[in-house]
């Protein structure tokens, strides 16, 4: 089967050597195809193992949470369980309507805002834009607790330093919203940078080559092309920023009645989860799970809807 | 609750590895093991080590869902199984009622935290970009 048996040839190194490796490249072929299968299927398991913890949380809240949802539940306002009745536990309209506010407040400062400060980062190459950007990018790591903390001394107690007199305004649905929406900002401006930064340079050009000015060129040209993109990064902040606790924890002080003025103290979905779960109530306990699957399943429309609606967007231009 | 994220970072990191280069090792013989464990995983791991650090920041600074399975403990623990604290968990449970000296102290842990977690986070930020680079991908 060699050439180099062939006659009158002499052997050909290059050939010899592609021989050899052939040789034993079949040898070990079975064991290769051996180890990679059972790598690759190892590969999966683990991504097995990954997606166990998502499951049980889901199975476990559907199964303790769901059999609290009534229509009491979405629209009593909440009561200390009595000797009575252990289990009545009256409902959740107050932290609804809280986190309505609260998250809607935040969202009407910090989306334009975040979309705005997004554009400049896409749009300028500048020394500051990139400090801007690292900037960002440090906020959106940084741990939510320190925006409660800042929060809580800015615009809670008031801030009476170098000079500077900040009168507190007290426990209230605004210093809520105030904290959302700076731990929003950051987040809205990486993701509106990446959307507005997808932009073909192309169609860009295309405005300035007809002699727009690149003011017009962002406004009637790049965000209208970003503009699904946009709206999947300000829904993905917001279904981040409601299901945040740690901001809100000492901000917005405690409200039983169902409170629609913000500059009140307020509830929230989260903190009432957080609240119950930790309560001395066996009943309060265990409806933790239905206000949890009931934000669990809020986050989880956003999340979709956004996605969805950004799909359907770009179908429509077509 | 980091798991998900260096799922998601980890896969972004491995998506810009050229496709050339895969198919390549494929072409001259190699298993698709080989192919992953010899050139996709060296190829992504500024990327992937970038992802694990961001991820790291972001436990450090977990809090709610830290502060409510750890309790509360002011002493160094004696094992990983007693109760513990964290410097965001402290924060957490102790804010509420402290005194002025107790704030200005958890002010103080604040200040830890978020150096660490900031420096942490561009470390991790920078590797991530790093990476992205050298792939042509910014």
């Amino acid at each position: 089967m060699s050439t180099s048996v062939i006659e009158g040839i002499p052997p050909d190194p290059i050939l010899e050597r592609r021989e050899l490796v052939q040789r034993v490249a079949r040898r070990t072929l079975d064991r290769r195809m051996l180890v990679s299968r059972g790598m690759v299927g190892l590969c999966g398991v683990t991504l097995l193992i990954a997606l166990i913890p998502l499951f049980a949380i889901l199975y476990s809240l559907i199964q303790k949470g769901m059999h609290w949802w009534s229509i009491d539940f979405f629209t009593k306002v909440p009561q200390f369980p009595s000797l009575i009745d252990p289990n009545d536990i009256g409902g959740i309209s107050n932290a609804i309507i809280g986190s309505l506010v609260i998250d809607g407040i935040a969202a009407l400062f910090a989306i334009p805002i975040g979309v705005i400060a997004g554009l400049f980062l896409a749009e300028s190459d500048s020394k500051f834009a990139s400090a801007l950007r690292t900037t960002a990018e440090i906020m959106t790591g940084l741990p939510s607790i320190l925006l409660g903390i800042f929060a809580y001394q800015m615009i809670v107690i008031g801030f009476n330093e170098w000079g500077i007199k900040l009168p507190g305004i007290g426990f209230s649905g605004i210093a809520g919203s105030f904290a959302i929406g700076v731990l929003m900002i950051p987040v809205i401006m990486k993701a509106s940078e990446t959307a507005l930064r997808a932009v073909p340079s192309t169609i860009r050009e295309a405005g300035l080559a007809l002699g727009a000015r690149r003011g017009i060129v962002a406004r009637k040209v790049v965000i209208p092309t970003a503009l699904p993109g946009l709206i999947t990064a300000v829904l993905l902040a917001f279904s981040r920023a409601v299901g945040e606790t740690a901001p809100i924890l000492w901000v917005i002080g405690a409200s039983t009645m169902v409170q629609w003025n913000p500059k009140m103290q307020m509830a929230s979905m989260p903190l009432a989860i957080f609240q119950s779960a930790t309560s001395p109530y066996v009943a309060l306990r265990e409806a933790a799970w239905g206000i949890a699957l009931f934000l669990v399943c809020v986050v989880l429309v956003l999340n979709l809807g956004s996605r969805f609606f950004a799909a359907w967007l770009q179908r429509e231009r077509r | 609750m980091v798991l998900p994220m260096i799922v998601a970072l980890s896969r972004d990191a491995i998506a810009i590895v050229p496709h050339d280069q895969f198919e390549g090792a494929l072409s001259v013989g190699a298993t698709k093991w080989q192919v992953l464990r010899k050139v996709v995983l060296p190829g992504a791991r500024t990327g992937i080590v970038g992802a694990v650090t961001l991820a790291t920041a972001r436990a450090l600074g977990e809090t709610v869902a830290v502060a409510m399975v750890i309790g509360l403990n002011p002493l160094f623990p004696p094992s990983l199984f007693s109760t513990a604290s964290t410097l965001a968990s402290t924060i957490a449970l102790q804010f509420q009622d402290a005194t002025p000296l107790q704030v200005a102290a958890l002010g103080a842990l604040a200040v830890i935290l978020m150096t660490l977690t900031a420096i942490v986070n561009w470390f991790g930020r920078r590797l991530v970009r790093g990476a992205a680079f050298r792939a042509g991908v910014v």
